[in-house]
């Protein structure tokens, strides 16, 4: 079939060029995934637009206001106020700047390290690969958060430390990934044609092998970026997270424990946005993870 | 080296090399990262003797490759070092930690595979059908929740609403003070029990109930999840097609056949919740002010306690490869395909 009328077809049955059915058909399957992303948009747009969403924007950023301290939820203050007279409800949407660059970032600091790593295992095989799986292995013998909580203790409490914290745990995840795709794609007939006519390896793995592992990657991501937000939270619950007065969800949470029974709403607000959040990115996930599957059995590959 | 025994001694191996490099990050992330490492060992506020003095207690200014020697030598005797706050040995306040984290931890396992792995296994019995779909939702919901924050939520509930359930601690004061647990285990429950003290039994229940649920949470999610992948893919299978075709009933193929071999995975899962656990244990314990290591770390993190930090980050790692490795090796003396990998 002439390439013009294999893409002719494609279009008509909403289908991309390598066979994965495009975005529009997925989202109009996928009624979850839809409400997913749209709640996930409107949490980027609270990040961005902080300032100008929040009813009181300098409490929101960390301005106390004695006179107001733990108010209950009202019309004035739908999320009541905390211990310094803050607003909750304007804390909250500040908090999501922290709490959401943080899952971000870490995936993808930890896909920016994990893949190449993984892909270059994959593909050289024997000692590297060696190597590289031993590696994995003691990075991932560390349960979740210890590292974190040791290197972010040692090197002190900033948002950056506790993002490069997280970060170092969760690469391997994604270098085990990436080398178990390019183990079974380095066999596929197109990787050998390429050699035959002298493409040199590097531009082989970038520009045929990379492009076909990123669907599993991307999977892995937008479940990942719900772990990664959780993570994070936790680790500023613990007190190991950005400083206040900087509004941080899981910050706000272990602030207003020693109150909770009195003025519940001081923790129960910010937990809420947290679960919110993770639980959009974890349907997400979920839903394209099912999307994929299926079709990744008869796709054509990009070559 | 082939076979079971060749299988056992590699992973005992790769165990052995884990440990020590998880001793060797711990060790540079400690020690050598830090721009002053023995500021972080001084506390607040050190004078230039203290740290002068503290230095040469711990070797800083020897090489590298020495410092790690002793680091090691120490660590395998038995000494983690002492911590700051409370000038004890940290083993032994690890040591009285252990078992009350250790029963949060097994009872949060047992909570997640009684009620995952038969909703897991109910689940794949009619896919795509309503009480897939619910489980679905719970799963993802389950690893989704904070926590620390759901924890905060049974108490307000619970507690604060229907004065059901403790708000924390392990036991009730005036009970523990009334009727004593006579101290075997360190497990509260089988302790109470052994010695009939079943007034102290129904306070250490009660007290175990919201803290030991919401830590099941995470994992009866995975259970779910897990198992019901698994008796799907062990569904589509050749020989339940053949079972089908030779007539066995649904019933029989599904509780005779396909079960026994979904049971090998929860075999993973077990292990994995337990590894989860461990740490998500951190963050319920402080919530519930359970007196565990989870407890002593949190409580370390915020007086900045960092030989405390350190030592059970280290002897964390260790449990966590240790209880791996048994998965591994229990999973290859089940199945015998693995002992091939």
């Amino acid at each position: 079939m002439s390439s013009m009328l294999a893409e002719g077809l494609a279009k008509r049955t909403g289908e991309t060029r390598n066979g994965t059915p495009g975005p529009i058909r997925f989202f109009r399957h996928e009624i979850l995934a839809l409400a997913s992303a749209i709640v996930i948009l409107a949490s980027l747009g609270m990040m961005a637009f902080a300032p100008w969403i929040s009813p009181y924007p300098e409490e929101g950023a960390g301005l106390p206001v004695v006179s107001h301290q733990l108010l209950a939820p009202s019309s004035v203050h739908p999320f009541g106020t905390d211990d310094l007279g803050r607003d909750v409800l304007s804390r909250v949407i500040f908090g999501a700047r922290v709490s959401v660059t943080m899952g971000v970032m870490v995936t993808l600091v930890a896909i920016a390290v994990g893949v190449p790593l993984g892909a270059a295992s994959g593909f050289f095989g024997r000692w590297i690969d060696e190597a590289m799986m031993r590696i994995t292995d003691v990075f991932l013998a560390f349960p979740p958060l210890l590292l974190a909580i040791v290197f972010a203790s040692a090197m002190g409490r900033s948002f950056g430390n506790a993002m490069l914290a997280i970060g170092i745990s969760w690469w391997p995840w994604y270098a085990r990934l990436v080398r178990s795709e390019v183990l079974s794609l380095r066999e596929q007939y197109f990787v050998d044609a390429a050699r035959s006519i002298g493409v040199k390896d590097i531009k082989i793995i970038l520009r045929h092998i990379l492009p076909n592992t990123l669907s599993p990657v991307i999977v892995q991501a937008s479940m990942d970026i719900g772990s990664a937000i959780l993570a994070g939270a936790g680790l500023s619950f613990l007190g190991l997270g950005v400083r206040p007065p900087i509004a941080d969800w899981g910050r706000m949470l272990s602030d207003g424990r020693a109150i909770l029974l009195s003025h519940w709403w001081v923790s129960t607000f910010p937990g809420l946005a947290i679960f919110v959040t993770v639980l959009a990115f974890n349907i997400l996930g979920d839903a394209l993870r099912d999307w994929f599957d299926p079709h990744m059995r008869t796709r054509r590959y990009v070559a | 080296m082939r076979g079971l025994y060749g299988y056992i001694v590699r992973r005992l191996l790769l165990a052995a090399l884990v440990i020590v490099s998880v001793g060797v990050i711990t060790f540079f992330v400690a020690r050598v990262l830090p721009s002053n490492p023995a500021a972080l060992y001084a506390g607040s506020r050190p004078t230039a003797e203290q740290l002068q003095r503290i230095r040469e207690a711990m070797g800083l200014d020897d090489p590298l490759p020495v410092q790690f020697w002793h680091y090691l030598g120490d660590m395998l005797h038995g000494d983690l070092g002492v911590s700051f706050r409370t000038r004890q040995p940290i083993s032994t306040e690890l040591g009285r930690r252990l078992p009350a984290t250790l029963e949060l931890v097994a009872l949060g396992t047992v909570f997640a595979l009684l009620i995952g792995v038969p909703l897991g296994v109910i689940s794949a019995w009619r896919p795509g059908k309503l009480f897939d779909q619910v489980t679905r939702v719970i799963a993802i919901g389950g690893v989704s929740l904070p926590s620390f924050w759901l924890a905060l939520l049974f108490q307000l509930f619970f507690f604060g609403r229907l004065r059901l359930l403790p708000l924390a601690g392990r036991i009730d004061n005036i009970v523990s003070l009334e009727h004593p647990i006579r101290q075997i285990t360190g497990f509260y429950l089988i302790d109470a029990a052994a010695t009939g003290n079943w007034v102290a039994f129904k306070s250490a229940a009660l007290h175990l109930v919201l803290p030991a649920v919401v830590l099941s949470l995470y994992s009866l999610s995975l259970a779910a999840r897990m198992t019901r992948a698994k008796m799907l893919e062990v569904l589509s299978q050749k020989y339940i097609v053949a079972a089908r075709a030779l007539g066995l009933s649904e019933r029989t193929i599904y509780s005779r056949l396909a079960l026994k071999n979904a049971i090998i995975p929860t075999l993973t899962v077990v292990g994995l919740s337990f590894a989860w656990s461990i740490t998500g244990a951190f963050l319920i314990e402080v919530v519930f002010n359970w007196p565990g290591v989870g407890k002593y770390v949190a409580d370390a993190i915020v007086t900045v306690d960092f030989p405390v930090i350190v030592a059970v980050a280290s002897v964390v790692a260790v449990t966590y490869v240790a209880i791996n490795l048994a998965v591994d090796l229990l999973t290859s003396a089940i199945d015998p395909r693995v002992k091939l990998g």
